[in-house]
């Protein structure tokens, strides 16, 4: 997985998107502009120059790179901060990603901005300075768009491009990416075509139209010249001033040409509107080209128009003769060409339309169904459901692994449904198991109460028996003359006392133990009944009440007790947890041996999901084979001699067990025990609900 | 209302084992009660002579009981079936039943109450605690009123 790039190298990155765009796509057709109003008005290069190379760039610079810096900084600063080692917030991941997504949008507008800002402030020095006429101005216009959409194309995907790892990382580190408004591809084609096209023939037409003007220009030049020189050649030399000046409109060229002469004071002869100087016409330096004999110039200060003079002698005077020529005269091939352009250019625009609406319903259309299949999988889950695969490139590619993914998940799916229903089938099997072995349990240690309050009740009824059997017999014995009866008597009176007693006695202690061992076995088979309801207790309270039974016992046989704190509010049966710590505490005293530190610990730790308790004691130790063994019911460890049915661990095992709990043991043989036992915690039981 | 002479009481014992049954009867004389005793060795025994159903038809014969003691595991009908049986009776709802159980299990015993059992009596392993109980039934039958 790729990392967060550093805040360094993410700042390079874009910023040479930028600088790249400003000079490629900025500056460059920004020259090609200057050069094209350079060859509009030769004579005003100076100031043109000056607009192309310090302002357009000053203003422009300024927008491309300052205000997407405003837009960038927050993510500057958000991963300066981050690679400072700061919290990765979710709020301030979003933000990133949100402000990421925007910023392409936001530079590629900037860069129409800034050229259109730059466009302006150029041509209005331009026309304050050098008095270049709007008309002529507006002719340039085409540069914002040219300027401006290359650019901010460009650094529209280049942005894009650059920030691809953050928004990466970014929406790898959402659960649920926001969503940012942003254009479908379809518009982004479109958009991206048509900013290119308009581009590509903003800088063309412009260019071919400089181009068709200097030829009309060439054309309009010579036949101006020619035409009045041979107008001049052809006037006879014989006629008289007037004559020659009415003759003059001869060598006039086009519909709105005309010619008049000047003479060398400056005054004007013949002129059409009556203008009495030369300089009421206004030419451009008109004085420093006149100095030839003859002459032709192309005058685009105010009226576009050819100007051609030639000398002409009336007597002694050297009259010049200018004729004007408008080259709009003769621009009909020219308006025949933009025609022509233009129809192209509606053409272009129709077909990228049409062919960019297919191209890009190409995409779509596969990505749309997708989406829907992916969608209406989510909602219901329907894993039969397929995308068709209608293409054959790297779509068709996407569909077809999409589709594998579902098939592998539907394999999952149904895996996952057949372990379940097994898993439930088993668990079904083993409640039922464990259910009929509890009613077992139940049934067997009830009903084998019955029979045993007979043979106790039974034989305490033969005590009595027993009693007037004894009297009856001394009484015998007593009366009777015969020695022989006295003895057999005597006999029997000794063996009624000793023997009959003593089987009495061990019926009756058989009796007990066996009460003791079903009252435990009954006991282990209520173990988890709703009647006890789970509740938070005092651990420590628990135990208080458990060592106040045992207080005599340990006294007795000299047991030092160490309690570390139990924690309180831990969710439990109170009787159960109460027998727990009963046997665990019986267990240590009986089992303490002939050590001479006798002692019993007893301890917890809390952690967030369970209690752990341990009751730790320096008795005989349990060896590593039986450590397991000793929580199975009525096992009993040889070769001690302690009372008991092998009942207690498997009671506090299940106990413990009911709980959610686990129990085991430690020890080593020898130097005593530590019996630890968990309790799911109030957290855990209420995230287990 | 005339206190009933405690003699004129019978009291019945329902019990499946005969040797609980013979060593209830002996401690019941032991404790000085002299009633007359129906003893039933089954629940659907006990059912029938309440019902006079069969041959327990006839009442001179066979008296309704001022008292009855339940065990409660039993074959055919358990206790549980006969304590049902008496207290949706409207004859013999208001006869006083004691149960007589083997564990002081507290789902039996809650079941009992449940029931409509007065009062219940576990049957205990140890024979002298078994006596004092039932023996402290024959002064149970001294203080305690029975319907007629």
């Amino acid at each position: 997985m790729a990392e967060l790039p550093t805040p360094k190298r993410a700042l390079k990155r874009v910023l040479r998107v930028w600088i790249i765009g400003l000079l490629c796509f900025g500056y460059g057709p920004a020259f090609t502009y200057g050069f094209f109003i350079w060859l509009l008005n030769e004579q005003q290069w100076a100031w043109t120059y000056f607009m192309y190379t310090t302002l357009v760039p000053l203003v422009g610079g300024f927008c491309v790179l300052v205000l997407p810096w405003r837009s960038y900084h927050p993510i500057h600063h958000t991963l300066t901060r981050w690679a400072n080692g700061e919290p990765v917030e979710a709020e301030r991941v979003r933000m990133v990603y949100e402000q990421a997504l925007r910023l392409p949008w936001q530079v590629a507008m900037g860069c129409l901005a800034a050229s259109a800002i730059g466009y302006l402030v150029g041509t209005g020095v331009v026309h304050w300075k050098a008095h270049q006429p709007i008309t002529e101005i507006l002719k340039t216009l085409p540069a914002i768009p040219l300027v401006g959409g290359m650019m901010g194309a460009f650094c529209y995907f280049g942005t894009m491009r650059a920030l691809h790892p953050i928004v990466a990382w970014c929406s790898r580190r959402l659960t649920q990416a926001p969503a940012v408004r942003a254009l479908p591809i379809a518009v982004q084609f479109l958009t991206t075509t048509y900013v290119l096209a308009i581009a590509i023939l903003c800088l063309m037409l412009p260019a071919t139209y400089t181009l068709g003007q200097m030829i009309t220009e060439r054309h309009v030049q010579d036949r101006a010249l020619m035409h009045l020189r041979s107008t001049l050649q052809a006037m006879p030399r014989d006629q008289s001033l007037d004559d020659r000046v009415a003759r003059l409109p001869d060598a006039a060229l086009g519909t709105h040409g005309y010619v008049f002469a000047a003479a060398p004071d400056g005054r004007l002869v013949g002129h059409p509107k009556g203008y009495r100087t030369l300089a009421q016409e206004g030419f451009y330096r008109v004085h420093e080209r006149l100095q030839a004999a003859e002459g032709v110039w192309v005058d685009r200060v105010g009226r576009h128009r050819v100007v051609a003079f030639a000398r002409l002698r009336l007597g002694e005077m050297p009259v010049t003769v200018i004729s004007v020529a408008f080259p709009t005269d003769f621009a009909e091939p020219l308006g025949h060409f933009f025609l022509l352009s233009g129809l192209i250019v509606i053409e272009v625009l129709i077909a990228v339309m049409v062919f960019g609406r297919y191209y890009t319903k190409g995409i779509t259309t596969p990505l749309a169904e997708l989406t829907s299949t992916a969608e209406r999988i989510a909602q219901h889950g329907d894993l039969a459901l397929r995308v068709p695969v209608t293409t054959n490139d790297e779509l068709s590619d996407l569909a077809r692994s999409f589709n594998r993914m579902v098939e592998e998940l539907e394999t999952s799916k149904a895996n996952l449904e057949h372990y379940t229903r097994r898993l439930e089938q088993s668990t079904q099997e083993l409640s039922v198991l464990n259910q009929e072995m509890e009613d077992l349990l139940r049934v067997v240690s009830h009903d084998l109460r019955a029979p045993l309050i007979n043979v106790q009740g039974f034989s305490k009824r033969l005590e009595p028996l027993m009693q007037e059997t004894v009297q009856a017999l001394d009484r015998i014995a007593a009366e009777t003359s015969s020695n022989g009866l006295r003895v057999e008597v005597t006999t029997l009176k000794g063996d009624l006392q000793t023997r009959f007693a003593e089987s009495l006695r061990f019926i009756a202690k058989g009796v007990e133990k066996m009460d003791t061992l079903l009252a435990s076995l009954l006991a282990i088979s209520r173990v988890g009944r709703k009647a006890d309801p789970i509740q938070p207790q005092d651990l420590a309270a628990i135990l208080d009440d458990v060592l106040a039974t045992f207080h005599h016992q340990l006294e007795e046989r000299a047991i030092r007790v160490i309690r570390h704190p139990l924690p309180q509010g831990v969710p439990c049966r109170r009787n159960e947890m109460n027998q727990a710590f009963s046997n665990l505490l019986s267990n240590a005293i009986n089992f303490m041996g002939p050590s001479e530190h006798r002692c019993i610990e007893i301890g917890a730790t809390t952690r967030e999901q369970e209690v752990e308790c341990f009751i730790r004691d320096t008795g005989i130790g349990i060896g590593p084979d039986d450590q397991e063994r000793i929580f199975n019911m009525f096992t009993r460890l040889q070769a001690v001699d302690v009372p008991g049915e092998g009942i207690g661990l498997a009671y506090v095992k299940k106990i413990i067990r009911s709980h959610g709990g686990r129990v085991w043991v430690t020890s080593t043989k020898g130097q005593g025990s530590t019996f630890f036992f968990t309790l799911p915690t109030a957290h855990t039981v209420a995230t287990r609900g | 209302m005339e206190m009933p002479a405690k003699q004129s009481v019978t009291i019945m014992l329902v019990e499946d084992d005969d040797g609980h049954r013979l060593l209830i009867r002996e401690n019941l004389r032991a404790g000085g009660v002299v009633n007359n005793l129906v003893e039933m060795a089954d629940g659907q025994q006990a059912i029938d002579y309440l019902t006079r159903r069969g041959q327990y038809h006839d009442r001179t014969k066979f008296p309704k009981p001022g008292l009855i003691l339940l065990d409660i595991k039993m074959p055919k009908a358990d206790g549980f079936a006969v304590l049902e049986r008496i207290k949706a009776d409207p004859e013999l709802r208001l006869i006083p039943v004691l149960m007589l159980t083997s564990t002081d299990d507290q789902l039996e015993v809650n079941r009992c109450y449940t029931l409509g059992a007065n009062s219940y009596v576990v049957k205990p392993i140890r024979y002298e605690e078994f006596q004092e109980r039932i023996r402290a039934l024959g002064l149970f039958l001294d203080i305690v009123r029975f319907p007629e």
